[in-house]
């Protein structure tokens, strides 16, 4: 059998669409492989969308995101609220779980924030205490829980908020932690009990999530 | 399943995630040593000399490198940290008057010491330890790092030994080491172990260094004690100086290109891919969505009203239903009680069964009413039976979700236990009967018959099963070939009964075949016990009666397993006709799963060819699905009579297809890779084994993919 037939025979039979009702088959194949080069979309300047027009309509909870070091950029509308843990969510299957506004899960951004123990961190950004202790659970290759520790110093002073939907008096509190070895510096604006703005620091794989507060 | 904040995850999961982030900045100058070079026999060294430092431990590496004299596919296993296991494939050009030869050879390498301050990196390897012995050859090596400077020596045997070669030291001990004997056994006696040549005859130093350039690229010199004798004599190569060249870039972070000039006479080129598979991909934990996320209860008096009135029930099932759908999980059967809920689920989507489990209870906490507290959900497999039983607490699910430790503390507080007696569930409308189809291309592939690495058939086939119950599955599929050289396998000179080895008639006359008509029950015929009963046309050559029954515990590590087949043997054209060969064939198998990933079985029985003996397969078993794994079966069939190869041995290697796309997906793509396929240790090929459909639902399989409970 030549190259030529074998690369001919291969061509036709790709070619013909399979079918199944049980799951099987390359549709399914090709739909799992497509996701391997979806690209991404060209960043759009925030401001240009979210205008007071835009803020006056909206009647639900808003925030807008970004993920800088992938250059992501959403709005998150409030799913579900849990005790102090608000579930906000993307249009694209990407979920964030806040803890009065500090970060304590994602989901569906590849390398997410599976948990967090953050009890001594929000004592900390309330001025309660100067240091703390952050763990942050993630999943590994193997999908096998990993922890990461971190001991964060905190600097607060006073600050305005500045944020699409306007500049707030706000409290900023600069989160300085540091870890076996990584260290990043997480930064929130709060003005009365509600997180203006954040840039905090979701894992290794994802860098960092900054949110703006929209619509209360 | 234990929360570990070991120095060494963190290391490993931080110098992944800094490789991911960073894709196109350079390695960092201490990282250029990470990883060994692979040489041009695909084993951690310089050109084609070994060196000493292992790969990572899990590392999977496959290396192809083309010289004058041949070209070699090799495929590395760093099997732990100390033990490393290689197969070759190698077509050797002009090896005899029939033209090219294609050689297959093991290696086993023993890393016994690390590089620490003061001593080198030391390690002992056997190649080619049981093939042809085109390859054989036996070392000890050592290598030690000086910044950006490595340098090795060593000392060799056999190929390693042929070049200024001098009396073996080893002869010191006994005077059998100072000479080798000839690998003139013929092909008849390849395959076997020839433990008894290891580290005899002449032995010579060989030695390199390497440096590194730069991040990215390395330099390097070696003295080959490799005399390429059997090269030389057939005037394929020309050996003018012992000394290689050659540079190595490191064009990604598991990709490899080197370029050498060898022996004076020759350009060589090698290539190669490194892939682990305990950290496969940049985005660990996958890339689907959100899950549903749970509805927790208000403070209201739960109302038990409800789970009289039928309307509410049969509303509430069909939303279930459809809810459970949406997730991808397909709804059995579920009962409905006052504060209990049970389903009975069927995962087509997540190759994660703790994972599918919590993704459905959350969907429930979200439709069932607030009366139930406890939700029981048995997870079914391809038998149509429930592989266990978990119950969950749905308070335990509202306090857990956001909880540091939630994943472990949901471990502990779910009950895992055996799903027998079998619950009556109702099924749900239209759930049985079961059918299910689908039809497309395939393509088949044998690999390593002498004349060719890979012969290829491809054709369309179709295939459908039918499920009046659960538990019993008829099930087929025809084959219609289109084109294909697998017909073209030489015609087999076995002189035992051929089991196996005519795999070409099959393949040449089968143009529209039946792969597979068959009838089974699956059963429970007592606690941790599970039954199966298998009629019909079994597999491509044989069709008869399989019988099988599996004890194992759900939180047990240990399976025992019996199986017994009588079996005739196929007509050629695989229609519906048998030729007079009939066997009765069994195994008694043990399977034990081991510690850090290991699995174990033993299979002691009768094989097809009515031989007697044993077969051992060891697994490296990785939690996202991945397996490695080689085993050989020894029966009472002597090795001339075997013939090539000498008695049946492989490996296999299993990929989810979600390990490499990030994406949830149950396909796997799995290959067993047998050097030589033959008649002896042959066993029967039947679908639906017991155990692999059974383990995933118990204790060893949840607990390890419990991470993803919460995924």
């Amino acid at each position: 059998m030549t190259l030529r037939s074998a690369a001919l025979g291969l061509l036709a039979v790709a070619m013909l669409a399979g079918c199944s009702n049980d799951g099987s088959g390359l549709g399914t194949l090709r739909a799992s492989l497509a996701s391997l080069g979806a690209s991404r979309a060209a960043p759009v300047d925030p401001s240009s969308v979210v205008t007071p027009e835009f803020l006056a309509q909206q009647t639900e909870p808003l925030i807008y995101a970004e993920l800088p070091d992938r250059g992501a950029q959403s709005g998150l509308t409030l799913v579900r609220r849990s005790g102090d843990v608000a579930l906000w969510a993307a249009a694209d299957g990407i979920s964030v779980a806040l803890e009065r506004g500090v970060l304590t899960a994602t989901r569906g951004l590849g390398g997410d924030l599976m948990s967090a123990e953050l009890s001594e961190v929000q004592s900390a950004i309330r001025g309660q205490r100067s240091r703390a202790v952050r763990v942050m659970r993630y999943l590994d290759g193997e999908d096998q829980e990993v922890l990461r520790s971190f001991i964060c110093d905190y600097a607060r002073r006073s600050e305005p908020a500045d944020t699409l939907a306007g500049r707030f008096p706000a409290i900023r509190v600069d989160e300085d932690c540091a870890g076996l070895d990584t260290q990043f510096v997480n930064t929130y604006w709060i003005n009365g009990g509600i997180m203006r703005k954040s840039r905090q620091w979701v894992g290794p794989f994802v860098g960092f999530l900054t949110m703006e507060r929209l619509v209360d | 399943m234990v929360a570990r904040m070991s120095a060494r995850a963190l290391r490993t999961a931080l110098s992944a995630g800094v490789a991911g982030l960073m894709l196109a900045q350079p390695l960092a100058a201490q990282s250029v040593w990470d990883r060994p070079v692979l040489n041009f026999l695909g084993v951690p060294g310089i050109l084609d000399m070994p060196t000493a430092h292992p790969m990572r431990d899990a590392d999977l590496a496959y290396s192809l490198s083309a010289q004058s004299s041949a070209i070699r596919n090799t495929l590395y296993f760093q099997i732990t940290p100390h033990i490393s296991g290689v197969f070759r494939y190698a077509q050797q050009f002009d090896y005899a008057t029939t033209g090219d030869q294609y050689d297959r050879s093991f290696d086993l390498l023993f890393h016994v010491a690390e590089e620490t301050e003061l001593r080198p990196a030391i390690t002992v390897g056997l190649q080619d330890f049981g093939g042809t012995g085109i390859y054989a050859g036996e070392y000890i090596v050592a290598t030690k790092t000086f910044g950006r400077l490595r340098a090795t020596a060593g000392l060799g045997w056999g190929r390693y030994g042929s070049f200024n070669g001098f009396e073996n030291p080893l002869g010191f001990f006994a005077d059998r080491f100072t000479t080798r004997p000839d690998q003139t056994g013929g092909i008849t006696e390849t395959g076997r172990l020839d433990a008894d040549h290891w580290f005899r005859g002449d032995a010579a130093l060989f030695g390199g260094v390497q440096y590194a350039l730069n991040d990215r690229t390395i330099l390097m010199a070696e003295y080959s004690s490799d005399a390429y004798e059997g090269e030389v004599s057939r005037d394929v190569f020309e050996r003018r100086s012992p000394l290689n060249f050659g540079i190595t870039y490191r064009a990604r972070r598991n990709l490899d290109v080197s370029l050498a000039y060898l022996y004076g006479s020759t350009v060589a080129v090698n290539l190669s891919y490194v892939f682990n598979p305990k950290d496969p991909n940049r985005r660990p934990g996958g890339l689907e969505g959100a899950p549903t996320p749970v509805a927790v209860r208000g403070p209201s008096a739960a109302d038990l009203g409800w789970s009289t009135n039928s309307t509410t029930l049969t509303n509430l099932r069909s939303q279930a239903q459809a809810a459970l759908e949406s997730i991808g999980v397909e709804l059995d059967a579920m009962r409905l009680e006052g504060r209990r809920a049970t389903v009975r689920l069927r995962n087509g989507t997540y190759p994660n069964n703790a994972q599918m489990i919590g993704r459905s209870a959350r969907v429930l906490t979200n439709i069932l009413p607030a009366s139930v507290e406890t939700i029981v959900i048995e997870p079914v497999g391809g038998t149509g039976l429930s592989g266990s039983r978990v119950t969950l607490q749905r308070s335990d699910l509202e306090e857990l979700e956001y909880a540091a430790d939630g994943s472990w503390d949901s471990f502990a507080r779910a009950r895992l236990e055996d799903a027998y007696p079998h619950a009556d569930l109702d099924p749900l409308a239209g759930v049985y009967p079961r059918f299910r189809y689908g039809f497309g291309p395939y393509a088949e592939a044998t690999y390593f018959d002498p004349g060719t690495p890979v012969r290829l058939d491809f054709g369309l086939e179709a295939h459908a099963s039918y499920e009046p119950y659960a538990g019993l599955i008829f099930s087929g599929q025809v084959k219609q070939r289109l084109s294909g050289n697998r017909g073209d396998l030489p015609e087999s000179n076995s002189t035992i009964q051929r089991v196996r080895s005519d795999a070409g008639l099959y393949a040449r006359e089968g143009v529209t075949a039946l792969s597979h008509l068959t009838a089974a029950q699956y059963f429970r015929p007592g606690k941790n016990l599970y039954g199966r009963v298998t009629v019909g046309y079994l597999e491509t050559m044989y069709g008869g009666v399989s019988a099988e029954v599996l004890w194992k515990p759900v939180e047990s590590n240990l399976g025992f397993g019996v199986e017994v087949n009588h079996v005739r043997q196929r007509d050629f054209d695989q229609g519906f006709g048998f030729q007079s060969y009939e066997v009765t064939t069994g195994h008694a198998s043990v399977y034990y799963q081991g510690n850090n990933g290991f699995h174990y079985q033993l299979d002691l029985g009768r094989y097809l060819g009515g031989d007697w003996g044993g077969t051992l397969t060891v697994d490296r078993e990785f939690r996202n699905g991945v397996k490695v794994g080689a085993f050989a079966t020894l029966t009472d069939i002597p090795f001339e009579d075997f013939g090539e190869g000498s008695f049946d041995k492989g490996i296999r290697i299993e990929v989810p297809l979600s390990v490499i796309t990030g994406r949830p997906s149950t396909a796997k793509l799995a290959r067993t890779l047998r050097p030589v396929t033959r008649d002896g240790g042959a066993r029967l090929n039947v679908g639906g084994r017991l155990y692999e459909s059974v383990r995933d639902h118990h204790q060893a399989g949840l607990q390890g993919e419990w991470g993803k409970f919460w995924r």
